[in-house]
């Protein structure tokens, strides 16, 4: 328990880089030899050039980093509030049984809601703005965290209360002091998910009256099959999203350093 | 001490029932238990499994209340849990977001009191169990045995009147054990404090206790108390000896019979 | 999106069935029927809903047909391209000549429509938008990679006006409507029936066609086959071909019956169907031929030079990679099977 073992993906290391070396040198391979109609799959050097020219000349009217940036702001409006008002959520329903009789159908309900179904709605309630696709990615992280944080309410070692209780916190302290903090590790848990699901979301989001975003770019690429662009959308979406994940996982083990020790 | 408590009821469970559930699927957990104790004893309880031991002990914590009876402290009876009775269970239960140094002083910081005092009283009780050069570590940077050690250090920074301590020594090794076991042992005798200890262990019980309690399961209700005199032994207090003295042995030997009757019977 | 993912899975298998087939009965095939031929469409009021409702084209072509209901122009290109689709009809010239650029391996073998007045600019009565300087400053609303996007594109490229000056949102024709009701967008370029719903609704034609076909923006519906289907059964080709001239005939002479038939295949009542009609100039078979569009066989008519400064102004927009110069649009343009269809 207390020597440190490094995480099994961490020992592996070599295998993750040889999958990924594979993977590269089949594409490669492929491209190079002509099997593929570089329609359907844009060898490397293509792809390479389609970046270099996008990060230059841009794309319909925005520069590459631009499209990056204003992705990268919904996603951190649209993730951020949705964390924050679905964690609050979440500890209401995990500290409050009425309330969470009141609040799960609503979460329930909107959890499984596949975003396409009701981008129409978004439009009319909200209009063609940035307010309509930070909603749909607001709407989308609020139940996963709300739910992660109410189960991390309920997961709650009921003796680590009790012994709270017995060392004389009140009911408000215990939920500030001990309840909060218990709950912790899952709301990260819940953050990350979240934020993989918001991810996957920022396409269809982008597509309410889009002209910008990296999301609306793939979309708008793969109209004409232009694949090499839809490549690298795809890529640095990829990209954003391991760096986003990381660096959540980052403040994860610095924030919750105890959780699973 | 409130006026008009006798000296042998400073904790006292009166006619004490729990039933769990209702109609027929309920459970009588306890039935009619009464006994009192006096202040500065420490009090242990044996009994097979589902004997109520822990349920009698939460009745006191005040994180259960009794179907019928009551239970006081100086007379006053139980109404929750309170920061006069420190209670250590199997499990230390702490908080491990908070370094040994604040798990330790968590009790009088949620009081309020004043943070000069509180830190003399951590610093003192740190020193006392060995663990001040830890004090800026975390819970899960300590081994099982110091844990207990602050978790029970975090029970007696609030300076308890009553210390209720569920199989406290439960997870830890055999040696471990006999350690924590001299240690407590020596805090009560400083201390003169007044514990209530659940144990399985009938040696353990017998070493430390200066009464030792015996209950039956289903329902849980008290058979036998046996004042034990090693606790307050004078002199050699060296555990091996005390535990291998005939005297102890036929005591120790008495008790698990009673324990292997209800077993058989 | 639900109907690429259904020919995919089905075609992948059909294809393969195909290609055997084909396989075995090698040469003397060339003028047999097809086992099967694979046609992407939309639905829509036009005057192929009668042909392909009472089965003329299956008729004509003496096979069975497998419909597949698209989504957009692009996914006739990319049904293409993957070997899943034999035939695209009614495809917008945008995607078309955006497939001929990229290679795409098919011919353009005939036109449904001019689409003219039929997809035009709607303006808001109240956002006092009478020249094109009025449109400084407001939002337009168009489904991106439509020919109704590479219109308004050329709108603003004739009158000088930048993408920083007129905010162009791109939104599916639904979103159109339900942004224009709340007031969000002050025009849309977009064609029936969500023109017809925002015309209904406070909005008023702003006329662009004219100037912009003079201009070379020509917009059209298309129809594109397989080159190596096309090779292989030229007959069934012909055949296609004649059994939409057919129809459209039915049009002509009887557009009240065409359209109560129309109307029932596309899912609308007779009404809407007969003024939806009425948008479009569908050219007959025999104008096709004429150097004004398509030209006679061996002689390509002008429309390859719109399907040549479509796709120049499509790799501007960075819609494709590069345009190949007028003869591979001209070379692309293959009217044997027309002149065979007119007879």
């Amino acid at each position: 328990m207390r020597a440190e073992r490094p995480a099994k993906a961490e020992r592996f290391w070599p295998i993750t880089l040889a999958s990924v070396a594979i993977l590269f040198a089949l594409w490669a391979g492929v491209s190079v030899l002509g099997l593929v109609n570089p329609l359907f799959l844009p060898g490397p050097g293509l792809l390479f050039s389609s970046f270099i020219d996008l990060l230059f000349n841009g794309y319909k009217g925005y520069s590459l980093p631009a499209h990056i940036g204003v992705s990268l702001m919904r996603v951190a409006l649209g993730f951020g509030s949705g964390a924050i008002v679905g964690t609050l959520i979440g500890l209401g329903m995990g500290a409050m049984p009425l309330f969470d009789a009141f609040a799960a159908p609503f979460v329930e309900f909107l959890r499984p809601l596949p975003q396409l179904a009701y981008l129409v709605l978004l439009i009319v309630w909200f209009g063609i703005g940035e307010t309509s696709k930070i909603v749909l990615l607001f709407l989308t992280a609020l139940p996963v965290a709300a739910i992660a944080a109410r189960d991390g309410v309920r997961n709650v070692p009921r003796e680590r209360i009790q012994a709270a209780r017995a060392l004389g916190a009140s009911p408000g302290q215990i939920f500030r002091h001990v309840i909060f903090f218990s709950a912790l590790p899952e709301i990260f848990v819940g953050a990350r998910l979240a934020i993989g699901i918001v991810y996957a979301t920022l396409i269809a989001a982008e597509i309410i009256a889009g002209s910008d975003g990296i999301g609306w770019l793939v979309f708008d690429a793969g109209r004409f099959l232009r694949s090499d662009y839809v490549f690298v959308g795809v890529l640095l979406i990829g990209l954003m999203g391991l760096g986003l994940d990381f660096g959540l996982r980052t403040l994860e083990r610095r924030v919750v350093h105890w959780a699973g020790k | 001490m409130a006026e008009g408590i006798p000296a042998a009821e400073f904790v006292r469970f009166a006619d004490v029932s729990v039933v769990f559930g209702r109609g027929a699927a309920s459970v009588q957990a306890l039935q009619a238990i009464s006994l009192s104790f006096a202040k500065g004893d420490f009090v242990c309880i044996v009994g097979p499994s589902g004997c109520g031991k822990t349920t009698l002990m939460q009745t006191l914590a005040g994180f259960l209340r009794p179907s019928t009876g009551a239970v006081s402290v100086d007379g006053q009876p139980i109404a929750g849990p309170g920061p006069d009775r420190g209670v250590v269970f199997q499990q230390p239960a702490l908080f491990p977001w908070r370094t040994v140094e604040a798990n330790a002083g968590f009790g009088p910081e949620m009081r309020g009191i004043d943070p000069a005092q509180r830190r003399a009283r951590v610093e003192t009780w740190l020193a006392r169990v060995g663990l001040t050069e830890f004090r800026h570590r975390y819970p899960y940077e300590l081994s099982g045995g110091m844990q207990q050690r602050l978790a029970i250090v975090r029970a007696l920074v609030n300076e308890p009147v009553l210390l209720l301590m569920d199989e406290p020594f439960g997870a830890l090794d055999a040696l471990t054990r006999e350690k924590m076991q001299e240690e407590l042992h020596a805090v009560w005798r400083t201390s003169g404090m007044t514990v209530l200890f659940i144990t399985h262990s009938v040696e353990e019980a017998v070493y430390l206790g200066t009464e030792v309690v015996v209950m039956s399961p289903r329902p849980g209700r008290i058979i036998e108390r046996i004042a034990a005199p090693f606790a307050r032994k004078e002199g050699d207090r060296d555990i091996r000896a005390i535990k291998s003295s005939p005297a102890f042995v036929a005591m120790r030997e008495r008790i698990l019979g009673l324990i292997w009757g209800m077993a058989e019977g | 999106m639900r109907t690429g993912k259904h020919f995919n899975r089905r075609h992948v298998l059909a294809a393969g069935l195909g290609f055997g087939a084909g396989a075995a009965v090698m040469r003397s095939a060339r003028a047999a029927a097809p086992p099967e031929a694979r046609v992407g469409y939309f639905v829509e009021t036009k005057p192929t809903m009668i042909a392909k409702s009472l089965g003329w084209f299956a008729d004509a072509m003496n096979t069975k047909i497998a419909w597949s209901e698209m989504g957009s122009g692009a996914e006739i290109n990319t049904g293409i391209a993957a070997g899943g689709l034999d035939f695209g009809l009614a495809i917008g010239s945008s995607p078309v000549a955006a497939g001929i650029a990229q290679g795409l391996g098919y011919q353009l073998i005939g036109m449904v429509d001019n689409i003219g007045p039929a997809e035009e600019m709607t303006v808001r009565a109240s956002a006092n938008i009478a020249r094109p300087a009025d449109f400084i400053g407001k939002k337009v609303g168009t489904p991106f990679g439509s020919t109704s996007h590479f219109r308004l594109m050329g709108f603003l490229a004739v009158n000088h006006l930048s993408q920083g000056e007129v905010t162009v949102l791109d939104m599916s024709p639904e979103q159109i409507v339900a942004a224009w009701k709340r007031g969000d967008i002050d025009a849309a370029y977009v064609w029936s029936p969500a023109k017809a719903e925002i015309l209904a609704d406070g909005g008023k034609v702003y006329e662009t066609y004219k100037e912009l076909d003079a201009a070379g923006y020509v917009i059209a519906d298309l129809i594109v086959v397989r080159t190596a289907f096309a090779r292989r059964y030229p007959d069934a080709v012909a055949g296609f071909l004649s059994a939409y001239g057919k129809a459209l005939n039915l049009y002509v002479t009887d557009p009240d019956k065409a359209a109560a038939i129309i109307g029932k295949a596309a899912g609308v009542s007779a009404a809407v169907a007969k003024a939806n009609l009425a948008e479009y100039d569908f050219v007959s078979l025999k104008d096709q031929l004429s150097a004004d569009w398509l030209g006679p066989p061996g002689s390509p008519g002008k429309f390859a030079e719109v399907l040549h400064g479509t796709a120049s102004f499509l790799v501007q927009q960075k819609s494709i990679r590069a345009a190949p110069p007028l003869a591979v649009f001209e070379k692309a343009i293959n009217t044997t099977y027309l002149a065979k269809a007119v007879g």
